[in-house]
């Protein structure tokens, strides 16, 4: 019963606070992490078991779930290739800050991994809107930020499958290890693509004829929870092959109807992935975030610039202005997926502390609300600086 | 042999269970007989891949049917774009902030071709009116289209087929 009743008040928490945040012009997400937050301080003594296993699964289907419904390589091909660079340069610089913070505050190799791989995810839904208010979605920076953090996302998946593989090591791998582990994700990945283009189709070609109830929407979740265990088998985590698996199955065209995408988007996002970013803010261990270290202070600032500056950087390479290289920029900086991820894998692995974190929840936290604020701003000087040219001439 | 159940391209068609000789007419037993080209509507409006969003919106507003198929050069299906899916694309700064990344990728291609959807309910031309029935509310569509290797041939609506079964129930 309890455990019904922690489920309950997380969800109706999690709905309640993500529907004012996002009325507020804010991400939803921002209110699910706040009901976890809520419910760590009054319900101290619960067993959270249950509530780990539900969060679990919430990352797997929100992973899951990016890959079947979010990454369309095909239609962004035109974008592709101009986004390539300032893709390479955001993440570089993004994850080198991550690194580069963790050494100088004496963590270990592993940990400074484990925070540079979160520092490198972008999440652009948190600016879509934005992007559309001020008629910027089409423009030249709106359509890279999507194409780049779409690419992120894939970049993200591929760094979280090295690092917890080499998290498996216990130690920083000899060359042989980094051979093994890129054999190992390369077979994972072919393994995936034969499924994907010989076996499920014709799998959802007899499914289709079932007579049972829902046959269709069964198998696609029973395809997400099997690539997830599959990565496992190939010592890659769950969450990889979850989105490898959605990825896939995005491209049979029975698998991706409507009425089944629908079925499980309300899967995902009305039951599953609440929980995963309640439990995020569950397990923030407040107390840090109480005495705002110095630590604390540079992980948001570092994470935030080094998308900043390495997202402007790549963009004056591929020709943007630098009004435009700015909304570029900042584009990239918001967090409120992978990232997440990420920590939570490195944080139920033992190998990142409460420190690391609950710093990087925060810097979360602010790049999901700073981050429009500060688009607006740019797109606000931009405009302003383009009418006086031209009342200028 | 049925040439039915097998994928065709880039979408799937319905099933085939007719079972002859049968000694009872049952409802069943009666609308496995008729075929999909006595119900098909051959006449229709389709949108081409290259239409742009205000093409297709004006398509909207002059027609006034729910879903309209894509077509490529060849006469060949290879989407649909529905009124929900044009309102999501129109209206996308009201939508959940969950759809925002896919719906603005599509938004950014401004042809029906990047907008569509590219997974049609389909069926082939052996089908009966049972198969469009049972994929109808299997799949909480409210009409399927007709192809012949790929090359859309007509459409059959859920009023269509709710009509020709109230003939055969007489």
């Amino acid at each position: 019963m309890e455990n019904i009743l922690i489920i309950f008040v997380i969800l109706i928490l999690a709905k309640v606070l993500g529907e004012f945040f996002e009325r507020i012009g804010f991400s939803s997400i921002l209110g699910e992490i706040f009901a976890g937050i809520i419910l760590s301080l009054f319900l101290l003594s619960q067993d959270p078991e249950t509530f780990s296993f539900l969060a679990e699964l919430g990352a797997i289907f929100l992973l899951f779930t990016a890959g079947y419904k979010e990454v369309h390589l095909q239609e962004l091909r035109s974008a592709s290739k101009k986004a390539i660079i300032p893709t390479i340069t955001q993440i570089l610089l993004a994850f080198s800050s991550g690194f580069i913070l963790g050494l100088i505050f004496n963590f270990q190799i592993l940990e400074s991994l484990f925070m540079a791989v979160a520092f490198s995810a972008t999440s652009i839904g948190v600016l879509v809107k934005i992007l559309i208010d001020y008629n910027y979605l089409s423009s030249k920076p709106g359509s890279l930020m999507l194409t780049s953090a779409i690419f992120d996302d894939i970049a993200g998946i591929f760094m979280l499958s090295i690092v917890v593989t080499v998290a498996e090591l216990q130690h920083l791998p000899s060359f042989s290890q980094i051979l093994t582990i890129f054999a190992k994700l390369a077979f994972f990945m072919l393994s995936m693509a034969v499924l994907g283009l010989k076996i499920y189709p014709k799998l959802f070609d007899y499914i289709h004829k079932m007579h049972i109830k829902e046959s269709i929407f069964s198998f696609v979740i029973i395809i997400a929870l099997f690539s997830a265990y599959f990565a496992e088998a190939f010592e890659l985590h769950a969450v990889i092959g979850a989105f490898v698996g959605g990825i896939i199955l995005s491209r049979i065209p029975i698998a991706k109807i409507e009425d089944v995408q629908s079925k499980v988007s309300g899967l995902s996002y009305g039951m599953f992935t609440p929980l995963f970013f309640a439990y995020i803010g569950f397990t923030v261990d407040l107390s840090v975030l109480e005495t705002t270290s110095l630590f604390t202070v540079l992980v948001v600032v570092m994470a935030l610039f080094g998308k900043l500056v390495g997202g402007f950087i790549g963009s004056k390479i591929v020709g943007l202005d630098s009004s435009d290289s700015l909304i570029f920029g900042i584009g990239v900086m918001p967090r409120a997926g992978i990232e997440l991820v990420v920590i939570t894998v490195g944080r139920n692995r033992g190998i990142i502390g409460d420190e690391i974190y609950s710093a990087i929840v925060l810097m979360v936290i602010v790049s999901i609300i700073v981050s429009p604020m500060l688009l607006k701003f740019a797109i606000n000087a931009k405009e302003k600086s383009s009418f006086t040219s031209s009342s200028n001439p | 042999m049925s040439k039915m159940n097998k994928i065709k391209g880039k979408f799937f068609t319905g099933s085939n269970n007719s079972k002859t000789g049968e000694d009872k007419p049952s409802m069943s037993n009666r609308c496995q007989r008729i075929g999909i080209n006595d119900i098909i509507k051959k006449d229709i409006v389709t949108l081409s891949e290259g239409d742009l969003i205000e093409d297709i919106i004006n398509v909207f507003t002059k027609h006034r049917f729910h879903t309209y198929p894509v077509i490529n050069d060849k006469g060949n299906l290879t989407g649909v774009i529905t009124q929900n899916l044009i309102l999501k694309i129109i209206l996308l700064d009201i939508m959940p902030q969950t759809d925002h990344t896919d719906l603005a990728v599509k938004s950014l291609s401004n042809d029906a071709k990047g907008i569509m959807d590219p997974h049609p309910v389909t069926v082939n031309l052996d089908s009966n009116l049972c198969d469009v029935a049972k994929l109808m509310v299997k799949h909480n569509v409210n009409q399927v289209f007709a192809v012949d290797n790929g090359r859309l041939v007509g459409i059959v609506s859920k009023l269509d087929v709710i009509n020709e079964i109230s003939k055969i129930r007489g």
